[in-house]
């Protein structure tokens, strides 16, 4: 067997850049919607009960989950739009 | 009474018509969301810490939401009370840490640089201190 010099594949380069590319900006493009989604700010995760009635309370107090205010009384409509949700029995 | 779960095959909604008692005092209700919430919660814990001991006392008698409207009351009362004395004193800092907060779900560990000047803010003008209860010894975990 002769020795044959090993040559790099450059043209192999374009395509691995063009999925690496699509896959970094794809995370990039994930997050700017989740962005979107929320008003600007990112996702919830890791949200538990506890989470879940306070995004509720804030939901009554502002109109919006993604929302938030820091007065020290309440609106007036705050005492009114609390709801219990109904199940059939 | 609170539910033991939320409701799955939810068929409506019950919004209750008819106002409290005119027995019973009215006193508005908070009106900070969670954000500011949390990151005053320490010093609310220390600054209200008699109210809310007797609300939990009598919350561990009975369920019963008819049974602590006082104590509740009082403690609303002492929150909304900090609540305006913050917004006096510290209320940049304070929403710079609560801002914080609202982009970082929320994480307390994430925020730790405008956690320490609105604690400081909070120490220099009404004296209270961010101590967290039942810590083991050593540094506090917020002054690491």
């Amino acid at each position: 067997m002769s020795k044959t010099r090993f040559i790099f594949p450059f043209d192999a380069l374009l395509a691995l850049g063009i999925i690496g590319g699509v896959y970094i900006g794809g995370q990039f493009g994930v997050a700017a919607y989740q962005r979107f989604e929320n008003w600007g700010k990112p996702k919830r995760w890791s949200v538990d009960k506890w989470d879940r009635r306070m995004m509720d309370r804030d939901c009554r107090l502002t109109g919006n989950v993604n929302f938030q205010i820091a007065e020290a009384r309440a609106p007036p409509q705050f005492s009114r739009n609390s709801a219990w949700e109904l199940e059939k029995a | 009474m609170a539910t033991h779960r939320e409701g799955i095959f939810v068929e409506g909604l019950w919004v209750e018509k008819e106002s409290l008692d005119n027995s019973i005092p009215h006193v508005d209700e908070v009106g900070a969301t969670s954000a500011p919430l949390l990151s005053m919660a320490y010093f609310f814990g220390s600054a209200c810490k008699d109210y809310s001991e007797d609300f939990v006392l009598c919350k561990n008698e009975s369920q019963d939401p008819r049974k602590c409207l006082k104590e509740g009351r009082k403690v609303t009362r002492c929150a909304i009370d900090l609540i305006e004395k913050l917004k006096l004193n510290c209320n940049k800092s304070w929403e710079g840490h609560w801002k914080c907060l609202d982009e970082n779900n929320q994480m307390l560990e994430k925020c730790r640089p405008q956690e320490k000047v609105f604690n400081d803010c909070v120490f220099q003008k009404l004296g209270l201190e961010k101590v967290i209860p039942d810590a083991p010894e050593g540094k506090p975990i917020h002054l690491k």
